[in-house]
């Protein structure tokens, strides 16, 4: 299926923004937002009623006052301006799953097999605006193959509504100006002088003759705009339901600080996950520093908990470790805790006597191991069944359910060497197992021996190396017990089999 | 024939089988004050020596032996910690032949650690929680920290918790430490098969040659034990099918 990739712009967005927070029936004034530059306060946003009266972005707001001595004026708020998009970004969600911020005033939408829907492609761009024009906000939309094609229509359409036919980009694309392929004023500028106004003027030209003047990002844009793939929208992460945080007056940097600040902000989580009788199996918690960084310290346990001091446990030991990174004392002024993977607890049964059966020991014990010594140190063994014996076994996570072996294993050493070891063995027939052998500079002599046990090469491995092996269990006369086998069928498979010894018993 | 020449004749067997094994002074007989090993390894915390370097699989085989009966009793997991980097020396785990010693592949948790000390702090953290039936510690024979300090701590870890502790020590080091138990075994000739075909011998069931090192006892010290998967972990039969001196004595008065 073709991706379709929805633009919404949104260019009165400051302004709709702040009128929006006003009585919804009062009457919009000229409004202008600014933001103090090199020489003076300029203006950065308008409304649509201030750009009819011919006031631009960019001009001093000295100047636009002259123009229009009514004209409202206030200082813009980038941040929060920025922090609302994401909530209209969200609320998008009952759209298309697929929404991602296009700062400072749009949003990207991917609606791949979403339009059908809403009764098609453009009744849905119409379904779209209804809703926009509901909350005041003017939006320009449109839908193409692309995430570049949707932007540069969506700003340089001829129609508030652009419905771009799948695989036509580039033909409906040729007229629009270069700026909408989201390069700088400087490069577009560099383009004019060239005499290259039109988006179409560029499809022919190498892109060896773009790169040394304009850089990448030039013909990373065009593609971008031509074909689909090219480009990535990153999705809005869901909010975590359940999280706390706190800023300090003043930054800390001690690890007990830190600690003692987690515990806290683990206290508010737990408190919450209890009054909804839910439990998490991730945590994560962020420490804001004060020149800008984040450090993030995250735990997984292995089951869906909410106890406070198992919690606190495995951060302390998370933090103990997080020490030992810091290069220099962190300035820490404000801490963050988030739940994720959060379900609801089960109810714990008690047997017959009425004791609880809480079995919650192992995996605390696991987290509180897996939180020092890594997330894989904890392992649990999963046989397979293969018979070749060094592929018969493999270590899994301890919360995944084990199959029992379903097949039976004859005699296995208890110890097995992850590489067979050659050895010098001797042997009174040439299918007997051997007399006496040398391994590690030492000679044993064998007084029992069982075997041989043949195990052939796995015939549906057609590129497998693996010659036929036969394994004798022997013992010399000390009672040390090993396993052995001869690789290789004399003749058939090699001119001269070789003793290894595989495994020793107990 | 009387009970002191029955005695008698035991006592000569079995003298002259562990003078083969030129262990020295051994006492063999059951007494009614000797310490009841299997009693001793389900609690504390017991440290288990080889003879030589060989016998690395033997002790481990004793340890998870010794393991596998507190398991069966209480049906919970045995954690085995190892150094990290021994495999290929000494060989690694096979789960496939933890079925003679009676555990079962998927009530083994295992954990490889890269230090000696988080060796140590693993068992402490084991042994503060009820959720293990026993924990046994491989430091592959290259212990370096342990000492008697590391060895109280985690005796006291142990005397607080159910769990049985077993520490696979170097078979030179003999300094004193504060565990429960030092149980130093050697590997013996395995039992006689009974499928022999005449002119060749089979392996049969493992033995080992237990002795008990500490805590030091005028009582019987050593002890021999085969594993076999039908009968479990016992005493080798000649002690094993003796009937007690209790027993002998109510004989005696009927």
């Amino acid at each position: 299926m073709t991706q379709r990739v929805v633009s919404v712009w949104l260019p009165h967005w400051q302004t709709d923004r702040l009128e929006r927070q006003k009585q919804s029936g009062a009457p919009r004034e000229p409004l202008v937002l600014y933001l103090p530059e090199k020489g003076g306060d300029r203006v950065v946003a308008l409304n649509r009623k201030a750009e009819k009266q011919g006031l631009k972005k960019g001009k001093l707001l000295t100047d636009s006052k002259a123009v229009l001595p009514a004209l409202q004026a206030l200082p813009a708020d980038p941040l929060n301006a920025a922090l609302d998009l994401e909530k209209l970004a969200r609320w998008c969600v009952r759209f298309a799953p697929w929404i991602s911020v296009d700062e400072p005033d749009g949003l990207w939408m991917d609606v791949t097999g979403v339009p059908h829907l809403f009764g098609g492609e453009a009744a849905f761009l119409k379904h779209l605006k209804q809703h926009f024009n509901r909350l005041n906000l003017n939006a320009r939309i449109a839908i193409a193959d692309t995430p570049g094609a949707a932007w540069a229509f969506a700003r340089f359409g001829r129609d508030v509504l652009s419905c771009i036919p799948s695989g036509q980009q580039k033909q409906l694309g040729y007229h629009l100006p270069v700026q909408t392929l989201r390069i700088t004023g400087q490069q577009a500028g560099q383009l004019y002088r060239l005499g290259l106004r039109k988006l179409g003027r560029l499809y022919d030209i190498s892109t060896h003759n773009f790169r040394p003047r304009f850089g990448k990002l030039l013909i990373q844009r065009l593609e971008q705009f031509l074909y689909p793939s090219r480009e990535t929208l990153s999705p809005l992460i869901p909010e975590p339901d359940y999280c706390s945080s706190f800023g300090l007056p003043e930054p800390v940097g001690r690890i007990e600080d830190i600690k003692a600040s987690a515990d806290l902000l683990i206290k508010r989580v737990s408190k919450q996950l209890v009054e909804d009788g839910k439990g998490a199996s991730i945590f994560t918690l962020i420490l804001h520093g004060v020149n800008g960084t984040c450090d993030t310290v995250a735990i997984r346990t292995s089951e869906i908990t909410k106890s406070e001091d198992h919690i606190c446990h495995l951060f302390k030991e998370r933090l103990n470790s997080l020490e030992n990174s810091f290069s220099k004392t962190p300035e820490i002024d404000a801490f963050s805790l988030y739940a994720d993977e959060v379900s609801a607890l089960k109810t714990k049964q008690s047997d017959l006597a009425g004791k609880n059966m809480d079995n919650s020991g192992l995996p605390h014990l696991i987290d509180r191991l897996g939180a020092r010594l890594g997330s894989k140190a904890v392992r649990k063994y999963s046989i397979e069944e293969r018979h070749i014996p060094e592929k018969a076994v493999r270590t899994v996570s301890p919360n995944e359910v084990v199959k029992p072996a379903n097949f039976p294993h004859s005699k296995r050493p208890i110890l097995l060497f992850p590489r067979p070891e050659m050895i010098r063995a001797i042997s009174e027939v040439p299918d007997y197992p051997p007399r006496r052998f040398e391994w590690r500079h030492r000679t044993y002599h064998v007084t029992k021996a069982e075997g041989p046990e043949r195990i052939s090469p796995e015939w549906w491995q057609s590129s497998s190396k693996f010659l036929t092996r036969d394994y004798y269990t022997v013992e010399d006369e000390t009672g040390a017990r090993f396993w052995l086998f001869r690789e290789g069928l004399f003749l058939r498979e090699t001119q001269s089999p070789q003793w290894f010894i595989h495994g020793v018993f107990s | 024939m009387t009970g002191a020449a029955e005695k008698a004749r035991d006592l000569k067997a079995l003298r002259k089988q562990i003078n083969a094994l030129d262990l020295g002074r051994v006492c063999v007989e059951e007494q009614q004050t000797s310490p009841d090993p299997e009693h001793m390894l389900k609690h504390g915390f017991h440290e288990c020596v080889g003879q030589d370097e060989q016998d690395f699989s033997t002790v481990l085989g004793f340890a998870l032996a010794a393991a596998g009966r507190v398991q069966k009793d209480c049906s919970k997991p045995v954690l085995v910690c190892s150094l990290a980097g021994n495999a290929q020396e000494y060989g690694a785990l096979y789960p496939c032949g933890l079925s003679a010693f009676g555990i079962d592949f998927a009530d083994i948790l295992s954990v490889e650690v890269n230090k000696e000390q988080d060796l140590y702090w693993v068992a402490e953290e084991c042994l503060s929680s009820d959720a293990l039936s026993a924990v046994i510690l491989t430091g592959g024979y290259k212990e370096k920290s342990y000492d008697f300090t590391i060895s109280r701590r985690l005796k006291l870890r142990s005397e607080e918790s159910t769990v049985p502790l077993y520490l696979i020590r170097n078979w030179k080091q003999s300094d004193a430490t504060a565990a429960n138990g030092r149980w130093r075994i050697k590997r013996m000739a395995s039992s006689e098969n009974a499928l022999v075909t005449p002119g060749r011998a089979f392996p049969g069931s493992p033995r080992f040659l237990v002795q008990l090192e500490k805590p030091v006892s005028s009582s019987n010290q050593v002890w021999i034990y085969e594993y076999d998967a039908t009968c479990g972990f016992r005493l080798a039969a000649p002690l094993a099918n003796r009937p007690s001196r209790k027993t002998k004595t109510i004989r005696r008065a009927a």
